[in-house]
């Protein structure tokens, strides 16, 4: 079997990206209209739409990055995972039913659409779009980079060295495919086979992470423990408050993720959040084991020696699924990180998309463009090459940048302005305003500027602390806002 | 409710402070880790005691403000017209099991900083990080089962979808018609923009 591992991997691979063509090609008969293409008809059951919430807020961040930073720091990145189930409370909680009831009573096929429609205001909806489709080339270009990097080293084996061109083009078009085919509608349900396909791997990976361990888990601790015990304490090597300002701007910043609350807005029935929650956590749950058995069992064998020191800390999951994982199970993990990448950028294509021709155009004409569809089909494309050659050709270093600027400046920029504003009728659109133009300048500036806070506190934390406390202190200290009577009513349930 | 958004702006002033106040302090060699002698991906966190000793009671409070602003969010989300939050007892019951996770873990973190590696391990992981994996993680979902057992009678019931249905109703008839959608809620919201 072991002389047929590449051959696994690439059918795995292969396997899985038809299945997405499949999608796409039946998603298209069902998108009709752009409500369609935004909004999947708003028409979602509970277990479509709690796996898309799901899968788009695990990247392929938590298939590499995750295990990675366990490797490198411990603990300190579990509180990213820990975060989880409070995240998850707090976004359904205080969004669950007010973003559906909204977005239904006012039609909304976007984010910025219901932003508009709470604080009456076009400046609200144009900044909002504005930091949506800024975070979404940097997200993207990172998702697409790692995408190809990983088909690359894939296709490496069996047909030697393949450009990085090329392969950023054989996963781009496959994506670009399923989502101007069949739009949002194919974009949650690849999400469906994605989640499954990742929860299946992370259970196989945790198995043959234990198994590969004397001891377990208890065998990974101890021998991380005789090396460096604060690396198994709760707090691993970044120290208190790194670890307490992640817990912080991952779990309330899970409400400020567009990508994650557009979701939201197009299951079938607004009781249907009651179900959505446990469904997401649940496989949420399952899927981040992968993250943390991953990289306490590297870490553990490479401190026994039984493994040889990894050149970097991403090598972390690779390697052992090329060491230590049999043949078929590498070629479930491979094709799951590939969905767990996919699963998020095709979430940033439609919102980039739903940004540029739907909320942008309108903030400025009052009217939405002709041919809407065709146009936000069109969008689709141009910002998946946009942010192709952007991830080829503008250097790691700002690639890099902008996609940790991500979820720290969405986080920042959306929780104050939808997550707060929209169970809070005092809050203005100016402070709206204020919160967003604070979060931008906050967390490009400080990374451009390469300013770190002190104790390893994260930017994005301090950013949303700060967006936070501006938006409500502008609110308290304004006259309370006019809000249209529908949207007071529904703020009032 | 009416106080709520005070109490939530005086924490976030407070948790700015705490950011501030650290800015101030004469950082330990090993404050967010140092790089590993032998392994160049890897950082160590070294002496625990040298880097938490000074700050450990303002970590706990940093932690304790996260919690009471989460549980404030909460309830925030739950008010309704301006009646008393639903099944406040019950969330507040929640919300003390979830800030007592977090004292149990400071407190088994304390006696691990001072004897490193002391106590054992509970269910595979050292006693403090035990309470982190399980106690912070698995508390919240006390949250979750309120939220599906309550759904009903705390965040969206019959009388409300009715109630919704109606307004649905009367805005679709709106817009398909003449009339205009709806009023707004203020004499001064006739402005087209506020702010």
């Amino acid at each position: 079997m072991e002389e047929l591992r590449n051959v696994v991997i690439l059918s795995s691979v292969g396997l899985y990206l038809l299945v997405c063509i499949g999608v796409g090609l039946w998603a298209l008969r069902r998108t009709k209209s752009t409500h369609d293409f935004f909004m999947a008809g708003r028409d979602l059951g509970i277990f479509v739409t709690g796996l898309a919430v799901f899968s788009s807020t695990l990247s392929g961040f938590g298939f590499v990055g995750g295990p990675g930073l366990v490797y490198r720091m411990g603990m300190s990145s579990i509180w990213m995972v820990v975060c989880s189930s409070i995240g998850f409370v707090l976004s359904f909680y205080l969004l669950g039913k007010r973003i559906r009831l909204m977005a239904e009573l006012r039609d909304s096929v976007s984010l910025p659409d219901a932003v508009a429609a709470r604080y009456r205001s076009e400046s609200s909806r144009f900044l909002t779009a504005v930091a949506i489709l800024l975070g979404v080339m940097g997200y993207l270009a990172t998702q697409i980079l790692a995408m190809a990097t990983v088909l690359q080293d894939i296709l490496r084996t069996s047909f030697g060295t393949i450009s990085l061109e090329a392969c950023v083009a054989i996963s781009c078009a496959v994506l670009v495919f399923y989502c101007v085919t069949g739009g949002i509608i194919a974009s949650v349900y690849t999400d469906v086979v994605q989640g499954l396909v990742m929860m299946v791997a992370a259970v196989l990976v945790l198995v043959a992470a234990v198994a590969a361990v004397d001891g377990g888990f208890a065998g990974m601790s101890r021998t991380i423990l005789a090396d460096d015990p604060e690396a198994m304490s709760p707090w691993g090597t970044l120290g208190i408050f790194g670890a307490l300002s992640w817990y912080f701007v991952f779990a309330l910043g899970g409400a400020g993720q567009p990508h994650v609350i557009t979701k939201m807005m197009m299951n079938r029935r607004v009781s249907d959040a009651r179900h959505i929650l446990p469904v997401s956590v649940g496989a949420y749950a399952v899927s981040a084991m992968l993250w943390i058995s991953i990289g306490l069992a590297m870490r553990a064998l490479v401190l026994q020696g039984a493994h040889e020191t990894l050149p970097n800390a991403d090598a972390a999951a690779p390697q052992f699924l090329q060491t230590y994982a049999h043949p078929m199970l590498a070629g479930v993990v491979f094709a799951g990180l590939f969905a767990a990448i996919m699963s998020t950028a095709d979430g940033f294509l439609n919102i980039g998309a739903a940004a540029a021709v739907h909320d942008i155009p309108r903030s400025f004409r009052g009217k939405p463009i002709a041919n809407e569809l065709l146009w936000a089909r069109i969008a689709t494309v141009v910002i998946a090459v946009i942010a192709a050659l952007f991830a080829l050709y503008s250097g790691e270093n700002l690639v890099a940048l902008l996609g940790a600027f991500g979820w720290g400046t969405f986080a920042a920029a959306l929780v104050p302005t939808v997550a707060i504003g929209f169970n809070w009728k005092r809050a203005t659109a100016t402070a709206a305003n204020v919160a967003i133009a604070a979060s931008l300048l906050i967390n490009f500036g400080t990374r451009l500027f390469g300013y770190s806070m002190p104790y390893g506190i994260d930017t994005g934390a301090v950013s949303l602390m700060v967006s936070l406390t501006l938006f409500f202190g502008i609110s308290l200290a304004s006259k309370p806002p006019a809000i249209d009577e529908d949207v007071a009513a529904v703020m009032d349930m | 409710m009416k106080r709520l958004p005070f109490l939530l702006f005086v924490i976030l002033l407070a948790m700015c402070g705490v950011v501030g106040w650290l800015a101030f302090q004469e950082p330990a060699f090993n404050q967010a880790g140092i790089a590993h002698p032998e392994h160049p991906a890897m950082a160590l966190g070294a002496d625990g005691e040298a880097r938490h000793r000074d700050v450990l009671g303002v970590g706990f409070a940093f932690a304790v403000l996260i919690v009471v602003f989460f549980v404030g969010l909460l309830f925030f989300a739950l008010h309704r017209r301006g009646e008393a939050v639903p099944g406040k007892g019950t969330i507040l019951f929640a919300a003390v099991l979830f800030l007592g996770a977090f004292v149990a873990l400071f407190w088994t973190y304390s006696r691990f900083m001072e004897a490193p590696g002391a106590g054992g391990l509970f269910l595979g992981f050292p006693v403090p990080t035990a309470w982190m994996l399980y106690g912070v993680w698995g508390i919240p979902l006390l949250f979750i089962l309120i939220y599906v057992a309550r759904f009903n009678e705390w965040v969206f019931g019959a009388a409300e979808e009715t109630e919704y249905t109606k307004l649905l109703e009367r805005v679709r008839r709106a817009r398909t018609g003449t009339q205009a959608p709806t009023q707004p809620s203020s004499p001064g919201a006739s402005r087209p923009e506020q702010g």
